[in-house]
């Protein structure tokens, strides 16, 4: 009997970034070892063996007197897309002095209602592009990440969120 | 310990595939039959035009910097948000909203008073618990319920058919919501934003208006003592956290 070539029925739907992260919000790791007062944060796209990882720097946020108000994160945490499996995750509470009771940044809420908003839109959809890729080809180009990249670190820019997420 | 569905994205996409529009019309069609059947099986004496009013709700600071408070009337309840307030406090560290409304519930179903404190110390000795970590994980929400002998369901798409049904059996429930959102819906709209914070919801009242409220107690707000939002507003606010739910009952039958 000849062996059949396996082959996976075509997707009908590929997943979207915001898709994406409500199932990442739902993965053990999240729901088990992340406090549920912190935020995940915005998605950060890197190309590992050749695989494409999103990791996320998981924080508080709080808003007062009209602004959003950004805590240092707590901890590191990557997958691997598409089988969202933890490629790395730390407390850094445990691995270094950490102090969590006091903000680093802040955004006016305007702004994160208005611009932050369509800023973040924006990038979300830009990873949307990279999930689409991936599914197409199986891989993502470099010039692919590194564009996703600058715009990360330009929407982390435009929000004043450089000390939460570090500048490019 | 009973625990979650296998797919969180079913569940997700369960509780999204009843919209919450529809959610919101269902309760509100259920109080209205609820009403109704009242009003049909009991002969009833001359009846004022509203229920019993139901206070207190909002705080709302006049101009010179005093309080006043904003009392909303309700035609129909359901749940027993007069009692469950009763057990209300506020939670006593930044991040202990879980450990303060597993407190609550402790108290209403036991009959026993505890202490905070005592509650995050021991939940803080098994690791279901760390302030400096930021707080609770999603899946330790009602493990101190389970010490004291309750029983505790965890789940997400859960609905707000589920907490009516929850609340009108004795049970208690606890929702994972985006704190900003309460005060703010509008927050919920801006791509990443999850939940954040627990909250006991303790009703679901309907105003002479129509209007569908749902009522809570929020450890987290200084006026978090029957706190009353939209129900619109409030499954935005469960929605960041794909819907995520913790009930809570004593294992006694209702009779």
């Amino acid at each position: 009997m000849t062996a059949k070539e396996y082959t996976a029925p075509e997707k009908k739907h590929t997943i979207t970034a915001k898709e994406l992260m409500i199932k990442l919000n739902g993965t053990p790791i999240v729901r088990g070892e992340i406090a549920m007062e912190t935020q995940l944060g915005i998605p950060f796209a890197e190309k590992k063996r050749d695989r494409l990882c999103i990791s996320f720097k998981p924080h508080r946020e709080e808003a007062k007197d009209g602004k959003m108000q950004f805590y240092p994160n707590q901890y590191e945490v990557e997958f691997v897309y598409p089988s969202n499996h933890v490629v790395r995750f730390s407390n850094l509470t445990y691995k270094k002095s950490v102090d969590i009771s006091a903000p680093v940044c802040e955004t006016d809420m305007q702004v994160m209602l208005g611009a932050g908003k369509y800023a973040l839109n924006a990038l979300y959809d830009e990873l949307t592009e990279l999930l689409v890729f991936w599914e197409k080809d199986k891989s993502v180009s470099d010039a692919a990440i590194k564009k996703y990249q600058k715009s990360y670190y330009n929407t982390v820019k435009k929000l004043g969120l450089e000390k939460l997420y570090g500048e490019e | 310990m009973e625990f979650l569905n296998e797919s969180f994205m079913d569940a997700y996409e369960m509780s999204k595939g009843i919209n919450e529009d529809q959610q919101i019309e269902n309760i509100r069609q259920i109080m209205k039959e609820h009403a109704q059947q009242m009003q049909e099986t009991i002969e009833m004496p001359e009846v004022p035009e509203t229920a019993e009013v139901f206070e207190p709700t909002e705080f709302i600071e006049t101009e010179e910097g005093g309080e006043t408070v904003e009392v909303t009337e309700f035609t129909e309840i359901i749940g027993n948000p007069e009692e469950d307030m009763e057990a209300w406090s506020p939670q006593t560290e930044d991040y202990s909203c879980a450990v303060a409304c597993q407190k609550y519930i402790a108290e209403q179903l036991t009959n026993v008073e505890f202490t905070e404190k005592s509650m995050i110390e021991y939940a803080y000795s098994e690791g279901w618990y760390d302030p400096e970590s930021g707080g609770t994980p999603f899946d330790d929400t009602g493990n101190l319920l389970e010490e004291v002998g309750l029983d505790v369901d965890r789940d997400y798409g859960g609905t707000l058919q589920e907490i009516a049904q929850s609340l009108e059996n004795g049970d208690k429930v606890i929702c994972a919501v985006n704190n900003t959102t309460l005060q703010c819906p509008e927050y919920a709209d801006i791509p990443g934003v999850t939940a954040n914070h627990a909250v006991e919801v303790i009703g679901i009242g309907m105003t002479k208006e129509g209007d569908l409220k749902v009522i809570l107690n929020d450890p987290g707000i200084e006026n978090g003592c029957g706190f009353t939002c939209d129900a619109e507003t409030f499954m935005k606010a469960w929605g960041t956290g794909g819907n995520f739910i913790t009930t809570v009952s004593s294992g006694e039958q209702i009779v």
